[in-house]
Order: structure tokens, then C-alpha cells, then sequence
């Protein structure tokens, strides 16, 4: 990169030797090298006013000066680039004038049509800690080579607002950034599947712009693939579409709020090729985490609260990080309207409101909702009955009592008719395990959460 | 060099590529037009290396040649000889020889090699559409635009194809407005986003101008032709917000207003309004009442009352009289509808049953 720029600069030192004052301030304004590749030196140009002029002027002196500096050029190619034109004291300034009008809220909009990337997630601000470094450090593997290394598919799963969004999307902008020429597609399964629904609906024409559409990018990123399931002729379409762009290897990222073998009726023969790269999961983040990410954002939006306030963030709120951005960003607020920096203790009962309540409901309203999930009489899981079918449903209601609703072991027996405390520990355990290796059991268990 | 042609033919082109050249170079050959002979055509051409334009017409031509002349000066000079019908001017040694009936003036010229070409597009996409059609749209939005450069994605008119119709937007953040117009030619699979700076040029350009243009875009340049016009200008390689987003789907409060009484009591509003062109609406559907108010501590405060049909909740809102009083002037219908989306929500302003215009304005907060 420097050397790039250092090669530029003695270039632009030697023309402006040989060219008039104006002829050099006019035509070498904003220009630059971009890359070398092989010996052509490409020349970014802020529009194609220059690029022609250079081309048809000066491209023997610009030839010529390079040689003389860098002995392997071989030849000097211009294309126009943006020009970055970042002028902050003015933007101060225009802010001054309209402090009374609030902007239209187009900050956070613009997403590029041609690819879906929207710009604002990089890797910048992309911060790492043990609960995501090993998705990091794939996407970092796939940045050097893409589409023919190890990690093609990368999917990446974990729960909502773990920044599962931001990685993948970091990863397309990152290539489109290195990569100018490869193409980059991001969508969710969503628009996918809004897309071949469409498609269907017209006809065969625009069924084959469908199908074409999708095969000719380089990287196509699908985010929250979750929402496939039950689609069974989108996923087929996906499935061809991927065979198509595995085989000419071309890199394919996927995510999800779950394992692909978790993910109810999915087809085997794509969760096969899910499971066919690399499969990561991106954890809770810890606190040394918690804090750097609060950190970041909080200098992110220009609020610098005392280190007591952030550490205190970190350590009571866990998990998602969108809420710890909500969170950050609910107390810049009060702030801003009080004008001063909160106190830990105006903080507290702010993070108690916030944080979701707590499930308070009888034990005997969990055993009913149960019960009547599996359809049996209620009555029977007080009673010392071992039939299977009655079993199973007290092992899974002491699990979530213990689990969700944090009831101790004696207190659960206890309620549960009468039973030791080392039986409900046995069936927490058993339920645990039988989790891990039985998956109707795991969605089961899933459905009956979801209902309270 | 030597050719002969009609004076005022030339003068509107010179004029025309004379506001294109760029006043303030340090190289002086950009504040020039290049004069130059192609067959029976005279080409006349000017850029600032932002835009650039071409224009031809027809010249009886004896030698075959080209000259760069300043381009105030010549215009000038042609305005100054109304009079004369035909006009002869020939170029011996880079100096150039005005001769009319009763008049002969040299000018000097610069070198024609030095003049900047003009990039012409061969790639990229193309689509037809009549002049009248595009000034109507950019026109409608114009003033939206930004002028500052801080943001050239916003400092710009974005036209995009949607269906049936070609849209224009231009927005500087604390307002937006639309424009639709009908469109059935070639689909554009991409829009564009033109610098407002340059757009000025290609609307002034083609307001003389009755053929169809067509148009070609490629990632970084567009240009504009059609039988005698050429023109060219830099596009924004960015991305425009995807600004439907915020478009209201609905609205709590709604107004329809007489224009005319609405233009009436903005230009009364304003003159007692602060700096910030404040003006505040009270609507109130339940006491059929719509007012409209302004105050300054120094001149003095009005208060309108309007005769309007309204609906919705009551509401009081804060809004730039100037940024109202805009829209306006680009709705052709006789009654205008706003629609208030409550406290810091833009509000919608379009013509009474016209949906192709749509107007959206920010409030004040205080």
C-alpha cells in the first residue's frame, strides 16, 4: 500500500518537472496508483475527462517516469475510481445551520442494490473475542482465497444479535473492497425464496433469469437460512444453485439461528452440504468481551461515560448484543437529555426496567401446559406411575422447571409428587443427554419453551 | 480553417457551451470553446472536465480545420452583433478572423491539440426519452437536492427505472421529492446518480431541444445525444439511500388545502418567520380548525386561518415555510393534500389526486 503511494508520489515529482504548472495541477488532481499487477501499474482517476486525457496525452510520460523509478513496470492502465472527499469541518458546520430540523433518517439506508451489502458493516468495528475468533479467523481463511479453499460453504450459526449479520456482510464488503472484479451477492432466504416465488409466477422466461441470475456470482452470502424450512421447492432451487457454484468454485456463506441439523424440514441432501465446508457457531460473548464491544460502540456515537458505567453494563447484561446495544444507547439518551452523565444508581433501576422480566408462573401452570402438550391427564405425573408415556413428559417438566425456572432440586421433588431430589437430578440429567442425541426430542422441548 | 454559417445558430450553441467552461482553471485553454469542421458540420465544444458538450450545425465550409477560443469572448462578441445575418470566420497561424458584412474582428486562439477530448460511451446501457419528459422530472425535484459537496451522493438527482415508470429523487436529507413519470421504453437495470451541479447543464442544454435523447450509462459516466447535441457528465459512483424506506405508508393527520390560499398564507407566514423560515401548523379535525402561525420576537406574528377539509387526530407542528413553500411551485393540481405523521415524522405533501409528485418535509423540533 505504501509502496504504492510512495511510487505515485515520485512519479507526480518527476512530471511535474516536465509539465506546466497548470497542465500538472489540472490532470494529476485526486490521482493515484491503485494496485500493481504484473508489471501494469493501474492508475485511479477521479472521472473519464482525465482517463482520456491521460491515455491520449501523457500516457508516454507517465510510462516513462515509472520505468524510471520501478524498473518492472510494464505498462500503465487507468480506470476511474471514487474519490473519497471527506470534509468533517464542513459537515460540523451545515450541522450548526440545522441543528432545528432533524434529518430524514436515511443514515441507515443505504444498501447497495447490485450486491445487498450494506457498507456500514466492515471489519472495522467488527470486534473479536473468544466467543466469535474462530468465525472470524474462517472468514479471515476465506478473504485470502476465495472460493477455493477448505471453508467453502462457511456457515455460520449462533443465536439473534451475536453479529452473525455483521461477519458475513463484513465479508462480502471486505472481497468487493480487495477483489473488484469478483462478484458479490448478499440476501436472506427470505428475498430468495421471494424471488423464485416470483419468478415461478411469470413463466418460464423469467424462471431462467432466476436461475442465471444466481449462478454467475462469486461470493453469495444467504443470511437466516433458518426460514427455509418447509419450503421444500425453494430449497430444491437452492440446492441446484448450489451444486452449481460449489462445483466451479465459487464461495458460498451461510447463516442461521441454528445447527443445519436443527434447522425442522430441511432436506437431507442440503444439510449434507452444509455440513460439507465448515461449520461455526458464534457463542455468547463473555465479559472482556461485552466490555470492548460496549466500549467501541459507546465511542462509536461520541459518548464517553465513566469506565464504573460500562463495566456495570457488561457485567449485569448478558448475551445479545443488540440488546447491550439498546441498552448503551437508551442511556446516551437519558443522558443527553439531562445533560450530564448518569450515575451508576440512575443506571440500575434503568437496566432492572429493561431486562426482561422474569417468568413467574406456579409450578402447577407449567405442569399443565405440558401435560397438555403430550395429551395427557394432568393428575398422572403427580402420581408414582413409571409408564413411558408419563415418563417422559415429568423428566421434561422437571428439566424446564430446573433449567427455566430455576427451581431447586428438593423443591421440584417435592411439588412433583413427593419425589426424591436425586431422582429429579437424575431426569435433568437424562434430559440434558437425551437432548444432545435426539432431535424430535430437542424440538419438542423447543415448542413446549416457546410456550411460555 | 474557414467557414461560414448562421449567426444566431452559432450564438446558441456558443452560449450554451460557454456555461459549461470552467471559469476558474488555472488552464486557461477549459475557458475555452473548441470551434472545429467535420464535413458540412461545424462541431462546437466545451467541458470542465465535470460535463462536457458537443453541438453541431450546419456551416458551409471552404478549408477544413479546428481552433480553441475563449469562450466569454466569443459569445460576447456575437451578442454584441445582432445585426448581422451570416457570419465568416477563418484561422490562419491559431489567430481567428471574424468577418460579417460591416464588421472584421481577430481574435487570438490557443492551440487545438491542447483542448481536452470529450469521452464518448460505446458500452454500457442505453434508453430513449423524450426532452420534455426528462426536464418535467428533474425539474419537479431539483431543489431538493443538497448543494454542498459534503455528501455527493445527496448533492445529486437519482433517476431509476420502476416499473412503468422512470423516477426521480432528489433529497438533502430534510426533504425529499419524487417525481414518476410514465416510461415504457428499454428497462434500466441500474439507476444513476448525476452531480445536481451537472444536471443544471443537461436540462439547459435540452430545453431548446425537441428530438428524442438517448441515453447511455455505464458504471461511471453517462451521456446524453441526440441529432445535434452531445453531452456527457460524471456520475456518482455510490449508492443512493434506499429512501422508499422511510416513505409513510399512513398518516394520523390529513389536510387538503386550496393551493393557491396555501401559497397565499406561506407568503404572509414567512415574512414574520425567524432565520429558520419557522411556521407552525395547528390542525385541530374535531373544531374544524387549521391554523397557520408564525412569530418573531423583532417583526411581529400572524395568524392564519385556513379553509380546509381535514381528518385525524389533532396535531401541532413546527415546519421550514421555505421548504413547504418549494413544493408548491412544482404541483399542477388546484388542491394539495398533506398528510402529518405526528411530532418528528416527516409530513407528505402531493397534488389532490396525483400521485406521481410525492413531497416529503422533516419538522422543526422547537
Amino acid at each position: 500500500m505504501t509502496n504504492n503511494t510512495q511510487l505515485w508520489e515520485k512519479t507526480l515529482f518527476e512530471l511535474e518537472r516536465e509539465l506546466s504548472r497548470a497542465n500538472f495541477s489540472t490532470w494529476f488532481k485526486n490521482t493515484s496508483i491503485l494496485k500493481q499487477d504484473d508489471g501494469v501499474v493501474i492508475v485511479g482517476v477521479p472521472n473519464e475527462f482525465v482517463k482520456d486525457w491521460l491515455q491520449n496525452k501523457f500516457h508516454k510520460t507517465i510510462l516513462r517516469s515509472l520505468r524510471n523509478l520501478s524498473e518492472n513496470v510494464r505498462g500503465v492502465e487507468y480506470t476511474v475510481c471514487k474519490t473519497e472527499t471527506q470534509k468533517p469541518d464542513q459537515g460540523v458546520i451545515e450541522k450548526a445551520i440545522h441543528t432545528q430540523t432533524t434529518e430524514l433518517p436515511l443514515v441507515n439506508l443505504y444498501t447497495n442494490k447490485e450486491d445487498g451489502l450494506n457498507p456500514r458493516y466492515t471489519f472495522d468495528d467488527f470486534i473479536i473475542g473468544s466467543f466469535n475468533e474462530l468465525s472470524f479467523a474462517a472468514s479471515q481463511a476465506i478473504l485470502k482465497k476465495v472460493g477455493t479453499n477448505v471453508y467453502n460453504p462457511l456457515f455460520i450459526y449462533g443465536n439473534t444479535g451475536l453479529g452473525k449479520t455483521h461477519l458475513i456482510q463484513a465479508i462480502g464488503n471486505e472481497v468487493k473492497k480487495h477483489y473488484p472484479n469478483k462478484r458479490v451477492f448478499y440476501t436472506t432466504s427470505e428475498k430468495f425464496s421471494v424471488d423464485y416465488i416470483n419468478s415461478v409466477g411469470q413463466g418460464s422466461k423469467a424462471m431462467a433469469i432466476f436461475k442465471n441470475k444466481y449462478r454467475h456470482y462469486d461470493l453469495l452470502i444467504m443470511d437466516d437460512i433458518q426460514f427455509l424450512s418447509n419450503k421444500e421447492k425453494t430449497q430444491e432451487e437452492l440446492f441446484h444453485i448450489f451444486n452449481e457454484l460449489y462445483h466451479n468454485n465459487k464461495q458460498i456463506i451461510f447463516s442461521s439461528d441454528k445447527h443445519p441439523n436443527y434447522i425442522p424440514a430441511l432436506e437431507a441432501r442440503l444439510k449434507s452440504r452444509f455440513s460439507a465446508g465448515m461449520i461455526v457457531d458464534i457463542q455468547e460473548p463473555e465479559y472482556e468481551s461485552r466490555l470492548a464491544i460496549l466500549r467501541a460502540k459507546a465511542k462509536h456515537q461520541k459518548f464517553f461515560p465513566p469506565e464504573e458505567i460500562i463495566e456495570y453494563l457488561a457485567s449485569s447484561v448478558q448475551g445479545n448484543i443488540r440488546e447491550l446495544e439498546g441498552l448503551l444507547n437508551g442511556i446516551i439518551c437519558q443522558s443527553e437529555l439531562k445533560n450530564r452523565n448518569l450515575t451508576l444508581s440512575e443506571i440500575k433501576p434503568f437496566i432492572k426496567n429493561t431486562s426482561k422480566p422474569k417468568k413467574l408462573l406456579a409450578v402447577k401452570d407449567i405442569v399443565k401446559v405440558i401435560c397438555e402438550f403430550y395429551n395427557i391427564e394432568e393428575s398422572f405425573i403427580y402420581e408414582k406411575t413409571r409408564r413411558k408415556e408419563i415418563l417422559k413428559p415429568r423428566q421434561i417438566a422437571m428439566f424446564i422447571l430446573r433449567e427455566d425456572f430455576n427451581i431447586s432440586y428438593p423443591t421440584i421433588g417435592q411439588k412433583l409428587g413427593g419425589r426424591d431430589h436425586t431422582t429429579v437430578m437424575h431426569s435433568c440429567e437424562k434430559v440434558k443427554i437425551d437432548i444432545k442425541n435426539d432431535l424430535s426430542l430437542m424440538q419438542e422441548v423447543d415448542q413446549i419453551r416457546a410456550m411460555f | 480553417m474557414n467557414f461560414t454559417c448562421n449567426r444566431t445558430d452559432l450564438q446558441k450553441c456558443i452560449m450554451n457551451a460557454e456555461r459549461v467552461t470552467n471559469k476558474n482553471s488555472s488552464l486557461p485553454i477549459l475557458n475555452s470553446v473548441l470551434l472545429a469542421t467535420n464535413n458540412n458540420t461545424l462541431i462546437i465544444r466545451a467541458t470542465n472536465l465535470e460535463v462536457g458538450v458537443e453541438f453541431q450545425i450546419p456551416a458551409e465550409i471552404k478549408t477544413e480545420g479546428s481552433i480553441a477560443v475563449s469562450g466569454s469572448l466569443i459569445s460576447n462578441i456575437l451578442i454584441s452583433i445582432p445585426d448581422e445575418e451570416k457570419i465568416n470566420i477563418s484561422v490562419i497561424n491559431n489567430v481567428c478572423k471574424i468577418t460579417t458584412k460591416n464588421k472584421n474582428i481577430t481574435v487570438k486562439g490557443f492551440i487545438p491539440d491542447d483542448f481536452p477530448t470529450i469521452p464518448i460511451i460505446n458500452d454500457g446501457e442505453s434508453f430513449t426519452i423524450q426532452p420534455q419528459n426528462l426536464i418535467h422530472g428533474i425539474k419537479s425535484v431539483l431543489m431538493s437536492a443538497a448543494i454542498s459537496d459534503i455528501k455527493p451522493e445527496i448533492s445529486s438527482v437519482y433517476i431509476y427505472q420502476k416499473e412503468k415508470s422512470l423516477v426521480f429523487v432528489a433529497t438533502d436529507s430534510f426533504r425529499l421529492a419524487e417525481k414518476k413519470i410514465n416510461y415504457t421504453g428499454e428497462s434500466i437495470s441500474h439507476g444513476v446518480i448525476i452531480p445536481i451541479k451537472n444536471i443544471i447543464e443537461i436540462v439547459k442544454v435540452f430545453e431548446i431541444i425537441e428530438e428524442n435523447i438517448l441515453f447511455k450509462i455505464t458504471k461511471t459516466q453517462i451521456s446524453c445525444t441526440s441529432k445535434s447535441v452531445y453531452i456527457t457528465s460524471r456520475v456518482i459512483q455510490g449508492i443512493y439511500p434506499d429512501y422508499e424506506q422511510i416513505l409513510p405508508k399512513n398518516n394520523t393527520t390529513e389536510v387538503v388545502i386550496l393551493k393557491q390560499d396555501l401559497i397565499n398564507t406561506l407568503k404572509l407566514s414567512t415574512l414574520f418567520s425567524d432565520k429558520f423560515n419557522k411556521i407552525q401548523f395547528i390542525v385541530e379535525p374535531k373544531d374544524k380548525k387549521c391554523l397557520i402561525t408564525t412569530k418573531n420576537s423583532d417583526i411581529g406574528e400572524t395568524e392564519s386561518n385556513l379553509t380546509v377539509t381535514m381528518s385525524g387526530e389533532p396535531i401541532e407542528i413546527l415546519f421550514n415555510g421555505k421548504h413547504l413553500f418549494d413544493c408548491l411551485n412544482i404541483i399542477n393540481q388546484d388542491s394539495v393534500i398533506i398528510q402529518f405523521n405526528g411530532f418528528n415524522k416527516p409530513a407528505v405533501i402531493r397534488g389532490l389526486g396525483d400521485q406521481s409528485f410525492t413531497y416529503l418535509t422533516m419538522p422543526l423540533t422547537k
